[in-house]
Order: C-alpha cells, then structure tokens, then sequence
C-alpha cells in the first residue's frame, strides 16, 4: 500500500518542481499577486534584524515581504528552493554566504532561467564579492572614511585636516578613490601602503617581515607625517591578533589624538579605537530600500553599478579619551550614540 | 518565620510603590514625542525629562517605532509634526486633540529649503531630481505629501531617518538635492565643506510639531503638559525646533 502512495509524492514533487522551474523560464509568476514579491535570504541572528525590520518598514506598501533564513548550516539546496518556490521580482541578500550561494545558483541556471535583480548588504567587501555576478547591485558594509571624518569633524575642535591611513596594496583602488571623496570634504588622507613581496623564508619570516611593515608605517604616519587622526580600515590581515599585541599597541599607547576604528572589537581594546563609526544597521536596511524603490520604478532593471555606500552610522565614543584629551561640547556629547 | 519574611517584603514593595505617588500626588501624564534631530533620541528624553519632571516623556527616534508605540500604549498625549498626527488618523481613530503649538519667529510653519552641490535647482524641474529627505510618515506618504506641496504628480525621494543622514547622500552624489528647515541651514553648513548652494522654495513649509491629547486627559493633566512645554529652556525648545509654545 506504501509503495503507491511514495509514488505519488514523487510524482506531485516533480510536477511542483517542474512548474516553478517553467514560471521562472517563461519570467511569469504562477499566480497573479497585487504586489511585488521581495524575498529576503539571510541569518536571523543581531544586526540582520534591524535590517530586516528596516526593509519591511521602508517597503511593506510596495513589496510582499517574504524572509526565509539561510545561513552558514542551510545546505544549498535549501537556497535554492526557496528562490524557485518564491519566484521573487527583487531579490535580497544579506550577508556572504548568500552571496556565493547566489553565485553558484546563477552558475548553475545561467541561460536558463532569468534572475531576478538582486540587492546584497550586510556583506564584507561588497564590490568583490558582487563582481561577475548577473543582475546584482550592493550596499557597501565598511563606513566610508569621508563619512566618519565628517561625524568627528563636527563632534570635536581638534583638528581633522590630515588623516593618516594604513593600507595594504591590494586596497590601493579603494584608499585612491577615498582619498578624492576626502578632499572634497578639504580632508587629506595621508597613506602608507603596506607592501611586503615574499620572494622568500618561511610563513614565520614572512610575517615578521609584514609585521615590520605595519611598524614603519605606524612610525610614518605617527611621527615623520604627524597626523591630526589615525584612520584604522577594516583588514583582517593588517589587524591579526598577533600585529595588534606587537605592533599596533605598542605604537598607540602614548599617542592621544583621535583614532578612528569601524568595528566594535576595536573600540573594547585599552588604547585602541577611541571614536568608533560603525554601521547603522536599521539605516542600511533603509539604504536597501531606497534602492529598491529605485529599482521597481525601473521595472525591475537596475540601472546602479557596483556598490552603494551606506548613509548612516552609529557613533561611539571613549568617555575617558574625550575627556582628557578632546575638545567636545557637553552639547555635542548629545550627538554621540553610545558613550563608553 | 517564613510569613514574617513575606511580610516584610510586602512592606517594602507598599513603601517603594507608594512613594512615587505620594510625591507626584498623581500619575504623571504619559507623552510620546517623534521629533527628528541631531540629538538622539535618549539625549533628548534625558534633557526634557530634567526640566519636566512632571512629564513622563518617551522620545522616539523611527516612524515606525513611534506609530506601532502609540497605537499600542495609547498615551496621554503626542509631541511631533501636525502632519503625522494627521496622516496616523486616517487610519486609527485616535482622537487626539491639538493642546499646544509651537512657534518659530511667531509663525506656525516653518519653511524648507533644498541644498545642492555646486548649483541652484530648477524647481520647474522638481520630478526630474532626486531629493533626500527625513522621513517622518513612511516613504510611500512622506512621497505623496513632497509630490502635494511641489504640486506635482509624482516626487523622486530617498528618505533617511537622521539629519545627518542626508549629508552622505549630497556627499555619494545618491541625490540632486536635500530638503531641509531653513532654520537648519547652519547646521549642515558648519559640518560640511562642500559648496552647498541653497534654492529657496516660497511655497513649501512645514507645520511646526505641536502637542496633542487624548479628549479624556485631565484637565489637570492638560495644564501640567502646557506648563512644562512653556517653562522650557529656550535651548531645550530650539532642539525641539520651536522657539515659544502657544495655547491652542
């Protein structure tokens, strides 16, 4: 008796199957809906809420919302149901698992199907991992330095002309167009590229090679140029655990002018981050949402290329630091979201 | 022994429970208030709550949050714009009631400016440039009452929640032009060094926030609200965006 009724199952799966796979070929949805379906792939955990939160407010008038979680435990598969079974006109991905399950998903149905244009946020180094990619455009993680400067520009008296700023030399793009972005601004970015070729030695050689570039940089910027605020970018390699005890540290403790970090780790280290300009996560939700509008009056063609940069930041500030070593308003303090 | 404990208890929780309203003799009328500002939203509640201890005021800093707050806790009273208490009542019936109006050089509205890069906007134009703006309704109504007072079918926006929000969008070149209170025009000029050219617009103001109440608040409740918004310091109004406050 079993064996038909497994028969069966089967067969109404293939059926199902093949008739999303038909509505996405033929770029209909199975049935008509009043609005727009927006479905949203991403974890659930803190941070991706608020966004999420953002989304529906900006867009519930416009879009039917679906979320479902995917996360780094969702096996691929999953993914991919869910984008057959929703047949979304606009597509959002939070974070990078999403965005290489997406990659391997148009991998795997280019030609065949249409893609949907789709918005990637809450993903490290965005224009990297959208490039190459079909139909898809990105709200940038990582505060811009223009926008950080600002904020510190009108929170303090010091000065904020000369920034210096450690980075690597595959990050020479991104400190070059920052820097043009700055002067607009009547900011200068000071650089340091932290270059290292390893012709040869072993992994340990290498890195007490690029740990004594951090060193000089540091001194660089710190001592020869004089900065008036040290800009920390978000690079793994330039903050490993070891270059932040040895290099990093060593280096900043006497020094006692601002230095800007844009995650919070950074601000909890002594002497590390004492202004932290991270990312408003409810404002990049909206950022998603006004490119969403964007998108559908457009008839679900996105016309923006690469990334978007996101608009609004959360401000944290070193109680003790400013106290001793800033000039800041009691008034201004008001403008500070999180003063530690 | 066990009983005597849970007397105690009890005696402490009478004690610490009654003492409140044996100071404040009364409950103190609960506000919600929607106001976007540079100061955030707990640095705003903390400033107002020292100068009206009488008020128990709440500040929000999102549409949303303060829409889902008041339809679900129903305060005694609301601060914010006219046009959110107007755009929430079409489809709740809230029955609040103007109490008290904010004024800015004697006048009810305040007018809006737009601020460009490097040039003046065509205003004959105005559907063919992207605007930020600070959203207080909800983009799709936050569109309809822009595309109201430029009379024009149709507005392009971006909306952000903070005022500082829409330096970044002039900063990434994301909009034409940003729509700010003439009175907040030093506000972006200090912050920013970028060339900001201002177009004046001679027909769009907005209604500046005011207080309404609930019809079955107190009068005695309605008198303390007005006292406390009067007995301000100009300082604390000015960050409200008012400078004096009128009886309704």
């Amino acid at each position: 008796m079993a064996k038909p009724l497994i028969h069966l199952l089967l067969v109404h799966v293939a059926w199902l199957r093949f008739a999303l796979l038909a509505g996405l070929l033929l770029g209909e949805p199975l049935a008509a809906a009043a609005k727009n379906r927006l479905l949203v792939v991403g974890p659930d955990s803190v941070g991706y809420d608020q966004v999420l939160t953002a989304i529906n407010d900006e867009l519930e008038d416009e879009f039917d919302i679906i979320h479902r979680r995917v996360d780094r435990e969702t096996p691929y598969v999953d993914f991919e149901r869910n984008i057959l079974e929703v047949q979304p006109d606009l597509l959002v991905l939070m974070d990078n698992v999403t965005v290489s399950y997406y990659r391997f998903f148009q991998d795997r149905h280019r030609g065949r199907l249409k893609f949907p244009p789709a918005i990637v946020t809450m993903a490290l180094f965005v224009d990297q991992s959208i490039q190459g990619m079909e139909n898809v455009v990105g709200v940038r993680y990582e505060v811009p330095p223009i926008v950080s400067l600002t904020h510190l520009r009108a929170l303090v008296e010091n000065p904020v002309e000369r920034v210096g700023v450690l980075y690597r030399a595959e990050h020479t793009n991104y400190f070059n167009d920052q820097k043009i972005l700055c002067q607009r601004e009547g900011i200068e970015l000071v650089g340091y590229k932290v270059e290292v070729t390893f012709q040869k030695g072993s992994g340990e050689a290498a890195g007490k090679i690029f740990s004594k570039e951090i060193r000089n940089g540091l001194k660089y910027l710190l001592t020869t140029e004089d900065v008036d605020v040290l800009l920390v970018l978000n690079d793994n390699k330039l903050l490993n655990e070891r270059d932040v005890r040895n290099v990093w540290l060593p280096r900043l403790k006497r020094y006692r002018k601002p230095i800007i970090v844009g995650v919070e780790t950074l601000m909890d280290i002594p002497n590390f981050g004492n202004f932290g300009v991270l990312p408003d996560h409810y404002g990049l939700g909206q950022t998603v949402g006004n490119l969403a509008i964007e998108i559908k009056e457009n008839d679900f063609v996105i016309t923006v290329r690469g990334a978007t940069n996101p608009h609004s930041v959360q401000k944290h500030l070193d109680r003790k630091f400013a106290k001793k070593y800033l000039e800041i308003t009691a008034e201004m303090l008001n403008e500070v979201d999180v003063l530690r | 022994m066990k009983w005597l404990g849970m007397k105690r208890i009890f005696l402490w929780c009478l004690l610490i429970g009654g003492l409140p309203a044996l100071c404040f003799g009364q409950q103190r009328p609960k506000v919600y208030a929607f106001l976007p500002s540079n100061v955030r939203p707990h640095a705003l509640q903390t400033l107002v709550g020292r100068e009206a201890p009488d008020v128990d005021i709440t500040f929000f800093g999102r549409f949303r949050e303060f829409e889902v707050q008041v339809l679900q806790n129903k305060p005694d009273a609301v601060l914010t714009f006219p046009m959110v208490v107007e755009y929430m009542s079409q489809s709740e019936s809230l029955g609040f009631k103007p109490l008290i109006q904010g004024l800015k050089n004697e006048k009810t509205d305040e007018p809006y400016v737009l601020l460009a890069v490097d040039r003046q906007i065509e205003v004959n134009a105005i559907d063919q440039t992207a605007i930020g703006v600070v959203s207080l309704m909800g983009r799709r109504q936050m569109g309809h009452f822009l595309a109201d007072k430029f009379k024009v079918g149709k507005i392009s926006i971006k909306t952000v929640t903070k005022l500082e929000d829409l330096l970044s969008l002039l900063q990434f070149e994301d909009v034409d032009a940003i729509l700010v209170p003439e009175s907040r025009l030093e506000y972006y000029k200090q912050r920013s060094k970028l060339n900001l050219v201002i177009t004046r617009l001679p027909d769009v103001s907005y209604r500046l926030p005011m207080m309404f109440v609930s019809p079955e608040l107190k009068e005695e409740s309605q008198k303390t609200l007005r006292e406390a918004l009067e007995k301000l310091e100009p300082k604390v109004s000015n960050l409200l965006g008012v400078d004096q406050w009128q009886n309704r």
